[in-house]
């Protein structure tokens, strides 16, 4: 009862306050099937995490252990070029040519250019415990956002319910590995990439839903500035697109897991008692298993699942102009077999992103401008 | 270990009841609405009576009462207007006019005592004629339109005032029950009083029980819905305004012969009084909502706040002030509170108690357990495939036919070799349930929102009891059968029913999962002597019902509870209630006989642990249906497919299931039936054939329970 009347009282006095309320998904957010309609390059990787392009053209996709690459330019025939003792992360292109590549617990390695086979080692500043993606500079030096100090890549559910706010992005010199911070005490930092006029990185943040800018100062920590806030989903890497940004969300935010989050007690429990498999909590795939939480729009009529059942799974790319305005989205809805979006690279004017939830690279296209 | 069983003990013991629950029931009460004006009129009175000595002398309070007989009458008409969803500015002239009227008669054209107030409530109801005429059959606005009849009579008052007034200042009337009528009493009530108190009850039997009343309520609630139902609006607006006139004259009448004065300013302002009288007494402004004693009571609180605000010293213009700011009260929060009512019931109707499942059982595919599932409902072959809204039980009759309820209210035949003829062979008007059949081959339905029916062979439709007897005590009235969701008929022909829950219902049933409380309960009817009894109170969603094999028990389902529980009818054990398999991996639904003896369950959901988890976390429950749509909650997963057969001990021997749920998702029903399973599920599009073996392939329902006929 009391808590009714607080709940009216607060209502009442804080009618306007921004209460980060998981926002509707409109506008150029819209829905669509547009992710379900777009060609699948390849379905022979089980979880591709990230992807990138050697100065080659070649791609280079990492899952699990091992980084693949694909010799010819239709994704036909994936090679196992390298496997790793960690999990192999984000991965981006090297100015000198071929790939850089975030190994969890590990460094960082070189693939396919003049380094090829060489590992960075990361032990300055607590090491690279959970690096979620990297970009490397003119110079070769190497930026990495490193989503927790106290998670590997693997466990992120447990750093979105345990609310950790531990991420870094480091500056790693690519000759001696010495370690710079240049921004900490993120929310899973999970994306990176230069901006388009080359003098700020752009770094997304997954639990806290935001996209930043932080400014390229020679030696300094830049201050960093929000771009994007309270985003409907969870994002995961960026990279620049023609005169704007592509993004990926590995998955939708839901009210319910919204409300978990301020629940303390349940959350420790649900943490403590469960398989994580079964929490209500963001997954990159949901098939509907039996032990599956299920919620209230999500139950079946006829035999079928709504489209706008809240989604525990989603996939979905969003296009963004130069000030991070979205111009158009591309959506894999509940029912749909491309979710869990975490990778995306642009080569030749095309769009690449990889499917960890189901297993695809897929090539997309922004739909026409809404 | 001792320790946490202790807290679970008090948790559970602080959750059994709730006063939340309490409120929430007794907002919902249609006679709640006069409490808050009664109660503050009776504050009103006390608050007085301390602070004005003497203020509750004989004196006083027949003084007050003399007035209150008369403006009582005017606060009925404006209400029996308002509740109309009209308006009546013209009382205080009506009133005025009446006054004038009835002296006229009586003092200047010597008319007996009663022909002098017929005459004038004569007069009364052609004055409120002339304003029904105008907004009921010509439709000018209420507010407009009174208000210029207010004027329009106040006028022609005030002209006959200075044509008449010599001629009446000279002559007097003289007839003792015309005194009696100002100041006479009987047995110490004021004459007016008594009238008063005839007027109130004649009027609130017209308003809530007559036929005009009803009408003239749904009018003023939705005038369009009123007039779609078939209901006369013309006339019954008209007759608001005849009746207003004709109430408003009588207290005219009685004011006469009291003060015996037909002066000009008689009844100015007494429409906002009377208004505010019955704003404050919780008429709704906007129609629709009222009744006579609520109007009175508004009277109360205003006659008594005149009183004793005059008595205080307060000046004329402070007293009006005063009044009018709490006429601006009582709207303000009449809006607010008719507006915002059902959606604070709505926030605090959902409350979570404490619940906490066992283990689960492994029930994975490669477990190795009794349950481990499978996909043999998957490939189930579909009868009625898209042409059926939701078969929640399946039966089939001695010729072979096959019968289902959908959520129109149909109940379905399927007949023919292969069942392929399809055609509805009842209709029900509510939403069918469990089904059985009776010695006599009625088809015996648990119909939700109306009670149990029955369907004879010719097709005709008849009711078997849609009450039962209410818990004393309870404030939500239990009598009357809710969702009533399956049913077993005992060798004796009683019939042993399951009431799901009694706070929500066949469209909002899942919400009760999340309640995780005994809402529900177990009823029996008695086809020869036709009475209905509960047998068990307080169950956690009773759903499917069987009467065992040797007719001795009846074995139901706990849904929530995830329990089978045989309450025991006949024998060394009779009334006795045991628990007969616990901690289910699923939500169970309806039991049916098996061929080989056993039975068989429906599980309409599975256990998930997150949702396990959420059940011992009432709080968790509740902040989570405050702060976020029904959509978005936590429920339990129906969307697989299971059906487990149990043996007599309670010991699972076979599990059938659908992983995903790919052809039938929460399935509510089997029925076997010559050697095949049919599937029936609550919101699923089809019902699912499937063959079994090694079973008995002449065994059927009709015949297992009756006999074979000869």
């Amino acid at each position: 009862m009391s808590s009714v009347v607080v709940d009216i009282l607060k209502e009442l006095l804080f009618r306007n306050r921004d209460r980060r309320a998981n926002p509707v998904l409109d506008g150029p957010m819209r829905p669509n099937s547009g992710l379900d309609e777009c060609p699948v390059l390849s379905n022979a990787l089980r979880e591709p995490d990230d992807i990138a392009f050697a100065a080659d053209g070649r791609a280079y996709v990492t899952a699990g252990r091992t980084v693949f690459r694909f010799e010819n330019s239709d994704f036909s025939n994936p090679l196992a070029v390298a496997e790793f003792d960690g999990l192999a992360t984000g991965i981006a292109s090297h100015p000198k040519g071929g790939v850089v590549v975030c190994i969890a617990g590990q460094g960082i390695a070189f693939l396919g250019g003049p380094d090829e086979g060489r590992m960075l080692r990361i032990e300055g500043q607590h090491g690279l415990r959970c690096p979620t993606a990297i970009v490397a500079g003119a110079q070769g030096d190497l930026y990495v956002c490193d989503g927790s100090r106290d998670n590997t890549p693997d466990r992120w559910a447990f750093d979105l319910m345990e609310k950790r706010r531990s991420g870094r992005v480091l500056r790693i010199d690519g000759d001696t590995g010495q370690v710079e911070v240049i921004a900490e005490q993120l929310a899973y930092p999970n994306g990176i990439c230069f901006s388009l006029d080359g003098q700020a990185l752009v770094v997304t943040e997954a639990w806290t839903h935001g996209v930043s800018r932080l400014p390229l100062r020679a030696g300094g920590r830049g201050s960093a500035q929000a771009m994007m806030q309270n985003l409907p989903g969870y994002p995961a890497r960026i990279a620049t697109h023609g005169s704007g940004y592509c993004l990926t969300m590995f998955a939708l935010r839901t009210q319910l897991v919204d409300f978990v989050l301020t629940e303390d007690a349940y959350r420790r429990k649900m943490i403590e008692r469960i398989d994580p498999a079964f929490w209500i909590a963001p997954a990159l795939r949901s098939e509907g298993h039996y032990l599956e939480p299920v919620q209230g729009g999500g139950l079946k009529k006829h035999g079928s699942l709504k489209a706008w059942a809240p989604p525990r799974s989603y996939g979905l790319v969003v296009f963004l102009d130069d000030e991070f305005e979205p111009e158009a989205s591309l959506h894999s809805r509940v029912g749909g077999a491309r979710h869990g979006i975490t990778g995306v690279a642009t080569e030749g004017g095309s769009v690449f992103v990889t499917s960890k939830g189901n297993g695809k690279i897929i090539q997309v296209t922004a739909g026409p401008k809404q | 270990m001792a320790d946490t069983s202790f807290r679970e003990t008090l948790i559970r013991l602080r959750y059994k009841w709730s006063f939340q629950q309490f409120v929430a029931e007794l907002l919902q009460k249609r006679w709640m609405e006069p409490v808050v004006p009664f109660t503050a009129a009776v504050l009103v009175i006390l608050a007085f009576a301390f602070l004005i000595p003497g203020y509750l002398s004989v004196g006083n309070i027949v003084s007050t009462a003399r007035q209150f007989g008369e403006f009582g009458f005017v606060a009925i008409a404006i209400a029996v207007v308002i509740i109309s969803g009209g308006i009546d500015l013209s009382v205080g002239s009506i009133f005025a006019m009446a006054n004038f009227i009835a002296l006229m008669m009586f003092n200047m054209y010597e008319l007996s005592a009663p022909l002098s107030i017929a005459v004038t409530l004569g007069a009364g109801a052609l004055m409120g004629a002339v304003n029904g005429m105008l907004i009921g059959y010509i439709g000018l606005g209420a507010f407009l339109t009174t208000l210029v009849t207010m004027l329009i009579f106040r006028a022609i008052l005030n002209l006959l005032i200075l044509r008449y007034s010599m001629e009446m200042a000279i002559s007097t009337g003289d007839s003792r029950f015309w005194d009696w009528l100002g100041g006479g009493d009987l047995l110490g009530v004021p004459a007016n009083i008594l009238a008063l108190a005839l007027v109130a009850i004649v009027g609130h039997i017209f308003l809530s029980r007559g036929r005009p009343g009803w009408y003239i309520a749904a009018i003023g609630a939705n005038r369009k819905a009123a007039r779609h139902a078939g209901i006369p609006v013309e006339r019954h607006l008209f007759l608001t305004y005849v009746i207003s006139g004709v109430l408003t004259a009588l207290g005219g009448v009685f004011y006469a012969a009291r003060l015996n004065s037909p002066s000009s300013d008689t009844g100015v302002g007494m429409e906002v009084l009377a208004l505010t009288a019955v704003v404050l007494g919780g008429v709704n402004l906007s129609g629709g909502k009222g009744s006579i004693g609520q109007s009175l009571i508004g009277t109360t609180i205003v006659l008594v706040l005149i009183n004793g605000l005059v008595r205080f010293g307060l000046v004329g213009g402070a007293t009006s002030a005063f009044l009018g700011f709490m006429m601006l009260l009582a709207v303000g929060v009449d809006v607010k509170w008719s507006r915002n009512r059902n959606k604070a019931i709505e926030k605090i109707y959902v409350v979570p108690s404490y619940f906490k499942l066992g283990a689960r059982h492994d029930i994975a595919p490669d477990s190795g357990s009794a349950y481990a599932l499978n996909n043999r409902l998957r490939d189930a072959e579909a009868i009625g495939l898209g042409k059926l809204d939701g078969p929640e039980d399946v039966i089939f009759d001695r010729e072979g036919n096959l019968y289902c309820g959908t959520r129109e209210g149909f109940i379905w035949r399927f007949s023919g070799k292969d069942l392929e003829t399809q055609e509805i062979f009842a209709r029900t008007g509510g939403r069918p349930l469990g089904m059985a059949f009776d010695r006599d081959d009625n088809l015996i339905i648990c119909v939700a929102g109306m009670g149990v029916y029955g369907v004879r062979p010719d097709r005709s439709v008849y009711k078997l009891t849609d009450e039962t007897t209410r818990t004393f005590g309870k404030v939500i009235d239990d009598s009357r059968l809710v969702l009533a969701d399956d049913l077993d008929i005992a060798p004796d022909g009683k019939i042993y029913f399951s009431e799901a829950t009694l706070r929500y219902t066949a469209q909002t049933w899942a919400t009760d999962a999340l309640e995780g409380r005994g809402n529900g309960r177990i009823i029996v009817f008695d086809p020869s002597t036709g009475k209905t009894r509960t047998l068990l109170r307080d169950q956690i969603f009773p759903n499917g019902v069987c009467v065992s094999h040797d007719g001795q028990s009846v074995l139901f389902a706990l849904t929530w509870a995830c329990r089978i529980e045989r309450y025991w009818i006949a024998g060394p054990k009779a009334g006795k209630l045991e628990t007969l398999i616990a901690d289910l991996p699923g939500m169970p639904d309806n039991i049916n006989r098996a061929s080989d003896g056993s039975y068989w369950l429906a599980l309409v959901g599975l256990r998930t642990p997150a949702y396990d988890l959420a059940m011992e976390d009432p709080g968790f429950r509740t902040r989570m249906i405050k702060r976020i749509p029904n959509d978005e909650w936590l429920y339990p997963n129906i969307n697989n497919g299971c059906v487990v057969k149990f043996d007599e001990s309670g010991k699972i021997i076979e599990t059938l299931g659908d992983i995903g749920g790919k052809s039938h998702p929460s399935v509510t029903s089997m029925r076997e039936e010559r050697g095949y399973l049919y599937i029936g599920g609550l919101s699923n599009d089809r019902i699912g054939r499937v063959k079994l073996s090694g079973v008995d392939e002449q065994w059927n329902g009709p015949a297992a329970y009756w006999g074979e006929r000869t």
